[in-house]
Formats: C-alpha cells, structure tokens, sequence
C-alpha cells in the first residue's frame, strides 16, 4: 500500500520512524512540507531519510523538490492513503481542510490526528468520503494511542454508548498531578512542563480547555449524532485552579482533573473532583476515558493520549485497517 | 444514601450480630448502633436504632427479606428519611463576598445543608478556597440538581469558580 505524508513534524516523523523499525509493509512515496515535497514512485528510501532529516526540515533534504507542492501531489494520485498531519487550526481548520476536501474528492483514503477538519467539518468530510467510497479515518485526533473511535466502532459493535466522559488532555493531567504531588503554582508547573516539551509555547489551547473541547466535540458527532460546533461546549479550563484547592481535595479523598463529558444531553469540559479510587483518577500525561453502554454495561479504557510514537501508532492503526 | 431505622431483638447475646450481618451482607455501611435501654420492654426486647449508609433502596429491600426471614421485628418508623451527601469545591474571593452568605443561600433552599467546610485562605489578596459537603434528602425530586443549580447561582453573581464532583 502507497502513503504519502503531509506534514512532516513530530508524528510524521515518528511514523516514519516505526514503519522503517517494525518493518510495517508500506510504502511512503511522498512526504510534503510547507514549500517541498519528496517523491520516489517506487517508495522513498527511509533509510536515508530518516539518517539525513534528524535535525532539518523536510525541505532541507537534498532529495526535496521545491517545484512540487502538497497539492502537486494530491492532483497526481500516487497513494492510496493520505495522511494529514498538518498542525491543528481550531478555527480555520487550514491547510488540512483543503487537503483533505481534495484527497476524498480524487478517491483516496485520508488518515488523519489533525483535529481541525473533524471539528469544523464533519459531516461535510464524512459525507465527501462515503459518497467517494473511501475512507476518513481520525483515531489519533482523540486520546492519541489509546483505542476510542476504533474500539466503539469495532470491538463494542452492536452497544449504544450512552454517555462518555474522561481525561482526553495529558498537558492538564501532567499539570494538575504535579499540583497535587508538589504543592507548587499553576505557572509554574506550566513552566517546566513547556521545558520539557509537555505543553507547547502557546499553552492556551490546553490549559483553557480548548483541545479537550476539540476532542468532545469529534467523539458528540461520531457517537451521537449532535452536529456540534465549538460554541456548544461549556468550557472552563484549569488556569484557576489553585494549589490549594488541590491540597483541599486531596484531604477529602479527591483529586482534580480536566474532564470532558458528552451524552445526547451533554457537551462539557471543567475541572472536577474525582475520588482518588476511581478509575479515571489517573496521573502524569495519562488519559482515560469512561464509556456507559446499554450492553457492556460499563467500560474505562487508559492510555496515552499524545507523544510521538504513541500519535504515529495510532495512526498506522488506522492506515492497516484501511489495508486489512 | 443514608438512612435511620429501630429494630427489636431480644436483649441477649448474639442479637445484635443477627441484626447487623445482613446489613453487611448486602454491602451496606453502619454509622451508628444506639442501644435504648431505658425502653426495654417487659419481654426483654430492647429496641436498637441504626443509621446505615446504602447505595440504594434495593439493598434496604434485600435488608428487610433478610429480617423477615430471620424474625427480626422491625419497628413501626413514622417516617423513613433518605440523605444523601454531595461535595462541592469553589476557587474565588469566598471569604470577601461573604462566606456566610454563600451557606446560608444553600441552606434556604430547605432540603439540604451544609454539613462540612474545609477552607483554605493563603494570604489576603489571593484568591481562597473551600470544599463543602452537603447533605441532602434525597426524597425530595432532583434534590442533586437544584443544590448544584443554586451554587452556580451564586457562584456567578460573586465570580467564583465552582468545582463539581464528576
């Protein structure tokens, strides 16, 4: 199978990084950057790329090609899956909106963990690709490695979730858990977790619940059917929570934690005290998600919602079940 | 939900076990085991007043069988009360925009009260915390959603951040 990867940043390259490790029978024929593209028909040769792109950007390779363009290569049809994984734009939704629009319009399979598109377009997306008879495919967009989209649509066949909530941010997790264990302040906290790349420069999005509100409103239009926007999550984000809050709770048996919560009724993301026992209680940059079925009853999956390889592998998930 | 009930077993040794083990049997929480021995009665039965914590009226039901079964007389109780307790957090200037006001406005509403408070305030410009527990009769309809209503009512007019439990 022919991939071609728009985008080259952290998970393009950890997906190149795992196909050429595991051995995983694909095919990367094109790459594409903001103002170049690699091709090879035949399959580039990672190898060689991944020795000579380590601290560079994808144009700066010496087989990139600044006369093609990521467009260039969407009007040539040379993959059978496109992955999008161009950096989320939570209110334009570009380039990766226009990308994806053009890749299911020429009849190719797009996978992608840039949440944008799903957000702003959904049903418009979703109706492009079944009316093309391809797939659009978004595992990575929520909870990163850990199994949602998939494991709903796959593995719990058959129930009807009836509500969903959960940690779906790891930079809130990771800062509320060293909150709780230290006693230190907010920004500070915030600091060194953009130290050690945990929260980006920009933090906004996560600590004002924005990406979690991203992610509520992808899993309200794949399980309930909302046709939900931004504007219909209540959001509150963790930028007042104090370290004394956190003590408080801690000595009533609680932690504080980002949840997000969707039902047919529901669309919500705020700090809330959680019992130290309960399952969603977990630490770190961990996330877990809690889904109510009318037939399985009760189920918490965890795992980790972003990184590198943890992002890539779910997006090669979803490339093999295109395959399969 | 935590309820109070009277039994009547004979006042002799191994009667109260009797009274409790179904009581656990079904996953349910003692609180309280009051002996009232100023009303022992003639037959040398002594009335024991329970308050229990349960997860629900289905466990009472199973508690109740296990007493009929076992012959355990259960007093006639005029009124079977239900409460519940729910915890609430709240970030903001609480003690500034009047505290007691604040537990006052939640007590008013007349099924529920504020039973707990723990608070914390560092130094005076900053913002304080608390955490309240809040017990509430669970008979009376959405109880739950009308206390948590009336806090963010409050919340919003004195801009304090209020924390729910999920």
């Amino acid at each position: 199978m022919k991939i071609c990867i728009i985008g080259f940043g952290t998970v393009g390259r950890g997906i190149v990084e795992l196909i050429h490790r595991k051995n995983i029978d694909l095919d990367v024929v094109a790459i594409c950057g903001r103002n170049a593209c690699v091709y090879d028909k035949n399959g580039i040769n990672l190898t060689h790329l991944i020795k000579h792109t380590k601290d560079i950007p994808i144009e700066k390779y010496s087989k990139a090609d600044k006369n093609l363009d990521t467009m260039k290569i969407i009007d040539m049809k040379c993959a059978d899956v496109y992955l999008e994984l161009t950096p989320t734009d939570i209110e334009h939704a570009e380039p990766g909106y226009s990308f994806i629009k053009k890749i299911l319009s020429t009849g190719s399979h797009v996978v992608t963990s840039n949440k944008g598109p799903s957000v702003l377009h959904y049903n418009e997306l979703k109706s492009m690709a079944e009316k093309n008879n391809v797939e659009f495919l978004y595992e990575a967009t929520v909870g990163g490695s850990m199994p949602v989209l998939n494991l709903a649509r796959e593995t719990l066949r058959g129930n009807k979730i009836q509500s969903i909530r959960g940690i779906l941010n790891g930079t809130t997790n990771y800062i509320l858990t060293r909150m709780a264990a230290e006693g230190a302040p907010f920004q500070q906290i915030l600091k060194e977790a953009q130290e050690l790349g945990i929260a980006e420069k920009d933090p906004t999005y996560d600590v004002d619940g924005i990406d979690a509100a991203a992610k509520a409103v992808i899993l309200a239009n794949e399980f309930f059917s909302r046709n939900s926007t931004m504007k219909d999550v209540d959001i509150t984000g963790i930028t007042k929570i104090t370290p004394e809050f956190v003590s408080l709770a801690k000595k009533s048996g609680f932690k504080v934690k980002l949840i997000v919560e969707v039902s047919e009724k529901k669309l919500k993301v705020a700090p809330r005290l959680i019992k130290k026992n309960h399952p969603l209680a977990v630490d770190g940059t961990l996330n877990a998600l809690n889904l109510k079925l009318d037939m399985a009853n009760e189920m918490t999956v965890v795992g980790y919602g972003a990184g590198k390889y943890e992002t890539a592998a779910a997006v090669i998930s979803d490339i093999l079940s295109i395959k399969n | 939900m935590r309820l109070s009930i009277e039994v009547m077993p004979k006042d002799v040794p191994g009667e109260l076990i009797r009274i409790l083990t179904p009581i656990t049997d079904v996953g349910g929480n003692i609180i309280t085991v009051i002996h009232k021995r100023d009303e022992l009665s003639v037959k040398g039965m002594l009335p024991v007043h329970l308050t229990l914590e349960l997860e629900n009226k289905k466990q009472f039901e199973r508690i109740l069988e296990r007493y009929k079964n076992d012959n355990i007389s259960l007093l006639k109780i005029d009124e079977l009360r239900c409460f519940d307790e729910i915890t609430v957090g709240i970030i903001g200037h609480i003690v500034r925009t009047d505290l007691s006001d604040t537990i006052d406005s939640i007590d008013s509403l007349g099924f529920c009260k504020v039973t707990d408070l723990q608070i914390d305030m560092p130094e005076k410009k900053m913002e304080s915390c608390a955490i309240f527990r809040i017990e509430l009769d669970n008979s009376v309809n959405d109880a739950h959603a009308h206390i948590i209503s009336r806090i963010k009512q409050i919340c919003m007019k004195k801009d304090i951040q209020i924390v729910e439990v999920a």
